[in-house]
């Protein structure tokens, strides 16, 4: 399977663990559904965003006694000089001067991302009250589920993988304009990959049928890099979103062609169909994985595709919807290899905790996880009794670290 | 023997929790005030019910204590009204007195007796038939009880002064039928904390009007 597919089970098998675990019997259907519904997400993919990033080794850090300290990321990008041939020149005159070399700087600020879950004393005891009608191993799952910090480590992955997939296909920015929910909280970033690296879908739109799709993706390599004095031999790869793959390129009657010239030089056995012998076509139809294949092997007239597969959940104070980062009908040409790192920052929340400044009635401990997000288990008074506060809070951006060099292109519009 | 045990077949189906949060919540720690004493729901359900976490009641020291139930209508076509089951609204049962909640809960309005309840799946919404039609029932008006024993124009809302939140789930259990006598729910309740609006019960003007918060969309009482 490729990139696409991080996950150890499928959704089936994953509701055959739950059979195993002895959660599904009759009694409980209801609950799973439930679980299922809102909580599980098995294909969502959110951890889309280490097939692209790592996270970088240092934390910026932030100062509270100096509020001039906010962390921020700087990225930057040589001005390449042109470098002619020298000039002929008589003895004993001048020579003439090269150009200066000089750099792009381009900074952006880390914001601030945060998920909990909250229980009070007579929520927690109504829990458990509820969790001995199960039997132990049912209160394992169903605890693990419903009360675990994995969900809100996951909720930060999925707000990494939107931002990833925005940070890709939008050539650095990205942005919560569409997903703040019931947040208030703007968090905008600007485009940093060079004006000249947007590039158009070439001769005709993608989605034209009569759009000769491979030999238009291998122009636009081609002209990048003859543009930017790249070896034609650098590795580059395609990052395809997984809804063009399957809807333009696998119907596109070239890439068939294509599919098929693969198959009759290296995979004679994988032919599903044989329409006629006499037809430069072995079948008509292909799969996305000979797709790769094909554009992995040395008859591929374009660099690899990577499959982009990604979504997540918005929820809001009463409805929930599904996004996609990946801008709409946007295909990626970058260099092979990680395209950047997600930069992060401390916490002010976890600075302030550690300070010695919080009311001793509240008890709290911290936890990092992942190298980059802060989980806090506060227990605070509840008039009487107790509230259970579980936060996990982090300041992290995906920022490109081959900006020069990654280009976007936007196969809805022609040359 | 117990015979009725070997030749008595039935499926239920429930769900239990994994439900949306409603409490606002604040590391600095929450406000929550005990009542004097608690007291016996004076409007408890005939059937098997549930209180939902900052459910409304209305106390008041030395009496019953009062369920405040309301219903969002989905569509409502003369004495048939299609009330919503999405979780937020209560579940209508037959004998209650219903009356669209008016403005303030001194003006009078028509009530009418629940007749027949009838839950249907698949469009998520109680199908309700009252005695004496409501008047006219637009989309997302709200229903509450209304006082008296049978259909008037001149009702009064049952639960004119909700007052207190109940603090955590609770089932009930049925306190009419099977032989059960004497049935008395005594259950305590608390105030002085903060609920999402959108994700409590419908709340009709009368009550929005005792929110003590100036943040929209928080209620405080």
């Amino acid at each position: 399977m490729a990139n696409a597919y991080k996950y150890q089970w499928t959704p089936d098998e994953a509701i055959e663990k739950l059979y195993q675990k002895g959660f599904m019997d009759g009694t409980n259907v209801g609950f799973l559904q439930t679980l299922i519904d809102n909580s599980i997400e098995i294909d969502s993919n959110s951890f889309f965003w280490q097939e692209h990033f790592t996270v970088e080794g240092n934390e910026y850090d932030i100062d509270l006694s100096d509020l001039k300290k906010n962390p921020a990321w700087t990225v930057n990008q040589k001005t390449i000089r042109n470098v002619p041939m020298a000039d002929a020149m008589s003895p004993l005159s001048e020579t003439a001067q090269l150009d200066n070399e000089g750099w792009e700087a381009k900074t952006g600020s880390i914001y601030q991302y945060g998920k909990g879950l909250f229980e009070t004393s007579m929520s927690k005891l109504e829990l458990q009250a509820r969790l001995q009608e199960l039997n132990v191993t049912d209160q394992n799952l169903v605890t693990g589920f419903v009360r675990g910090v994995a969900d809100l480590v996951k909720s930060h992955n999925y707000r990494l993988s939107h931002m990833a997939a925005q940070v890709l296909s939008f050539g650095g920015a990205y942005t919560n304009a569409n997903t703040m929910g019931f947040s208030g909280v703007k968090t905008i970033q600007n485009a940093y990959i060079p004006t000249a690296n947007f590039k158009t879908a070439g001769v005709k739109v993608w989605t034209d049928a009569t759009c000769d799709i491979p030999s238009q993706m291998q122009k636009i390599e081609y002209d990048f890099k003859v543009a930017n004095n790249i070896a034609e031999d650098t590795p580059f790869v395609w990052n395809i979103p997984y809804d063009m793959v399957v809807n333009v390129l696998l119907k596109n009657s070239f890439f068939v062609a294509e599919v098929n010239r693969f198959i009759r030089l290296y995979a004679p056995d994988k032919v599903v169909i044989i329409n006629n012998g006499n037809s430069t076509l072995d079948t008509n139809v292909i799969t996305w994985e000979q797709l790769v294949a094909y554009s992995r092997s040395s008859v591929s007239k374009i660099s690899p595709i990577m499959v982009v597969k990604e979504s997540q959940t918005v929820q809001n104070i009463t409805t929930t919807t599904t996004v996609k980062g990946w801008k709409p009908g946007i295909a990626v040409l970058r260099p092979l290899g990680n395209a950047g790192v997600i930069v992060h920052a401390k916490t002010a929340d976890v600075q302030l905790m550690q300070s010695g400044e919080v009311n001793p009635a509240i008890q709290f401990s911290l936890a990092k996880v992942q190298n980059f997000l802060y989980v806090i288990n506060k227990v605070t008074p509840n008039g009487m009794l107790k509230s259970y506060h579980t936060d996990v809070i982090g300041r992290y951006a995906p920022v490109l670290n081959e900006s020069t060099y990654h280009v976007v292109v936007d196969t809805t519009t022609a040359d | 023997m117990q015979v009725t045990n070997l030749s008595y077949f039935y499926e239920t189906s429930r769900k239990v929790r994994g439900g949306k949060f409603v409490w606002v919540k604040d590391s600095n720690g929450e406000q929550r005030n005990n009542v004097l004493l608690g007291g016996t729901i004076g409007n408890p359900n005939k059937g098997f019910g549930h209180l939902w976490a900052a459910q409304l009641l209305q106390y008041t020291p030395g009496q019953d204590m009062l369920i405040f139930r309301s219903f969002a209508v989905k569509s409502a076509n003369g004495t048939t009204i299609n009330i919503k089951a999405d979780g937020y609204s209560d579940a209508p049962e037959v004998g209650q007195i219903l009356m669209k909640a008016p403005t303030k809960a001194t003006t009078t309005g028509q009530s009418g007796v629940v007749t027949n309840v009838v839950y249907d799946e698949a469009n998520e919404q109680f199908v309700v038939t009252v005695d004496t039609a409501l008047g006219t029932l637009a989309a997302n008006d709200i229903l509450v009880e209304a006082n008296g024993t049978a259909a008037s124009a001149a009702a009064l809302p049952l639960v004119p002064n909700p007052n207190v939140f109940n603090e955590a789930d609770r089932d009930l259990l049925p306190t009419e039928g099977y032989g059960i006598e004497n049935a008395n729910y005594n259950v305590s309740a608390v105030y002085n904390k903060q609920a999402w609006i959108a994700r409590m019960q419908p709340l009709p003007t009368y009550v929005l009007a005792k929110n003590r918060s100036y943040i929209d969309g928080i209620f405080w009482i």
